[in-house]
């Protein structure tokens, strides 16, 4: 073998030859799976992304340093404007009617059903008792895990409902059990993660297996199917949810042609589509209502905002920080429970190297934030009691395992639930059974 | 087509992230099997690599850059892969089609190929990345070296370090079968 450029030659054939035997062809369905079951990242935790193709390495390398300044630098001016906000606070309200409170609820705290190692339990309220009622029993290949991202329970506590692969070779399923734990229902169903549960709790909204979106009764019969605008695509694993009052279903959606998605309103009785959102260019995300259905809130452009419930192009009240996707608002809509995200450190592959993550409450008559909890991983807020005087939440540990736990909502008296667990909800019983 | 389904997947389109992964699945695995020299460890940093890439879609700011931005994140995969496994080395020999070596006869060929698989194996991964980028995926240096997250000049003398340290692995390969050769002889 002589000269460089014989050498090149035989290497680069020898490559070539020995990159000639196919790939497995179970690799790339096992990938899809598991990814079908996460989500992306927020754009906020993506990191510097693909910028950086094509420019000079120096470029990108300095990219890279810098990016623990400016993540201060925008710390810094979500401070300012939060403490802005917070004095003028009050001024910034519009509309009398965010300032009377939605009545409250009544129910009180039942059992709390949760999602741990794939299965589903039924459990006290703080977490003691618990009874294994399906999903997964063992960590097997996660075809049978039980999983979802949304509320288990059905607002009047009579139902549960969660997905399921159980049994059906990695089929998404949803099964439906009663408040003691029986399964009523199952069907198959399409991609997704949250069993939206109809405001009167008779009816669920899901993806179908075949597209668009079925509505079933809790008996799983299909009442209805609700077909997305020509043109539009499903935009993934954005789930549907209900309007606060049952006429319509929500969904994130945009054309194929013309990103980013927007919400719209679908009427399940059949007319015209709504968009919810105005012409704003960032796609909004995370669109939670009051349980009255008077107020919403959503993110959108690193902005939390709260909007009348049948207007969201108008902001009542806008913080620029950066926040975890889930909001959970109290029983009588006058405060959300958020976390708060800080000290983002990300490496120059967009991986977020270390955060700080504040679980807060937002009073949004205020303005005012308070700090319920933080720690140095991922918290996310779940559920509020029926009494709105705890949270339930998630928090990771340093190996990335979640456990449950719940906080009163002046921070005191944290309790850990359920070691373990990746998901939970509680029972909203009502006040009469 | 790719820009649209790189468009939809950032904004959280499953199926279109998927018709990306079925259309790269291929050309990564070869990639990272040649950079591991193993088909498990091969499929394990192409798992890795598809899911960083799902969670980090909305990363892509320029979507006709995925696919250097998914060899880089394959790149970066194979190297914790190659980090985290100190595993026993088991030789994974592939039949390879003659014509694809060049002129020569049979014999030569199987001779050569086998010296470069033994020189090459010798080679650490960060060596074998920067000959694969440059001789199998025959991308330009600046993009090369982007993949691989270092200078341009430093992709530059590290190929330059790499060829010369996978030739002389080879001839001293050869000078070992002149002597077992000669000795038999």
């Amino acid at each position: 073998m002589t000269g460089h450029d014989a050498f090149d030659r035989t290497l680069a054939g020898w490559l070539e030859a020995e990159a000639l035997s196919p790939a497995p062809a179970a690799g790339l369905e096992r990938v899809l799976h598991a990814t079908r079951r996460r989500r992306p990242r927020p754009a906020w935790l993506a990191g510097p992304g693909s910028h950086w193709v094509g420019e000079t390495p120096t470029a990108s390398s300095s990219a890279g340093a810098r990016s623990l300044p400016r993540s201060r630098l925008q710390l810094s001016a979500a401070l300012i404007l939060l403490i802005i906000l917070a004095l003028v606070g009050g001024t910034i309200l519009v509309g009398a009617r965010l300032l009377q409170p939605s009545p409250l609820p009544t129910g009180r705290l039942g059992h709390l059903a949760y999602v741990r190692d794939g299965g589903v339990y039924l459990a006290d309220w703080d977490g003691g008792n618990p009874v294994w009622i399906g999903g997964s029993t063992s960590t097997g290949d996660g075809c049978d895990d039980a999983f979802l991202e949304g509320a288990l329970w059905s607002p009047n506590g009579r139902y549960l409902a969660y997905r399921s692969n159980l049994g059906s070779g990695c089929t998404p399923r949803v099964f439906i059990h009663d408040a003691q734990g029986t399964a009523i229902a199952s069907w198959a169903a399409g991609v997704g993660w949250n069993v939206a549960w109809a405001p009167d709790s008779t009816r669920v909204a899901t993806w179908s297996a075949v597209g668009g979106i079925d509505i079933r009764g809790v008996d799983g019969v299909l009442q209805q199917q609700v077909n997305l605008p020509e043109g539009f695509c499903l935009c993934g694993d954005r789930d549907p949810f209900w309007a606060h009052d049952g006429t319509a279903i929500l969904i994130q959606m945009a054309r194929y042609d013309a990103l980013p998605s927007q919400y719209w309103r679908l009427p399940v009785a059949g007319g015209s589509p709504r968009r919810l959102t105005d012409s704003d260019p960032a796609a909004p995300c995370c669109l939670a209502f009051t349980a009255s259905g008077g107020r919403s809130a959503f993110q959108s452009d690193g902005s939390l905002l709260v909007t009348p419930a049948d207007d969201l192009s108008v902001a009542t009240l806008a913080i620029r920080a950066e926040f975890g996707r889930r909001m959970i608002w109290s029983p009588t809509g006058d405060r959300l429970a958020v976390t708060a995200i800080r000290d983002q450190v990300v490496d120059r592959d967009g991986n977020l190297v270390s955060a700080t993550y504040h679980l807060q409450l937002l009073d949004t008559a205020s303005g005012q934030l308070t700090t319920l909890k933080t720690g140095s991983e991922a918290i996310n807020p779940l559920a509020f009691s029926p009494e709105g005087d705890r949270v339930l939440f998630s928090q990771d540990d340093a190996t990335g395992t979640s456990s449950l736990w719940s906080v009163t909502t002046d921070g005191s008296d944290p309790r850990l639930l359920v070691a373990g667990a990746d998901w939970g909800d509680w029972q909203w019983q009502p006040a009469s059974s | 087509m790719q820009r649209d389904l790189v468009l939809r997947a950032r904004n959280g389109d499953h199926d279109a992230f998927g018709a990306l992964a079925a259309d790269a699945f291929d050309r990564l695995h070869r990639t990272a099997r040649l950079i591991l020299r193993s088909d498990d460890r091969a499929a394990d940093a192409v798992q890795e690599s598809l899911m960083a890439a799902w969670l980090h879609i909305r990363a892509v700011r320029d979507p006709d850059r995925f696919d250097a931005w998914l060899y880089r994140l394959l790149v970066h995969a194979c190297y914790r892969e190659a980090r985290r496994v100190k595993q026993r080395e088991v030789a994974e020999l592939h039949m390879n089609a003659p014509d694809a070596l060049g002129d020569g006869d049979a014999q030569d060929l199987t001779a050569m190929r086998d010296q470069l698989q033994r020189g090459f194996r010798r080679l650490t991964p960060e060596q074998r990345a920067v000959l694969v980028v440059h001789h199998y995926l025959g991308l330009p240096d600046a993009e090369a070296a982007v993949i691989l997250g270092i200078a341009v000049g430093t992709f530059k003398s590290r190929l330059h370090r790499a060829s010369a340290a996978l030739r002389a692995a080879v001839e001293a390969d050869e000078r070992t079968s002149a002597v077992v050769r000669e000795s038999i002889a």
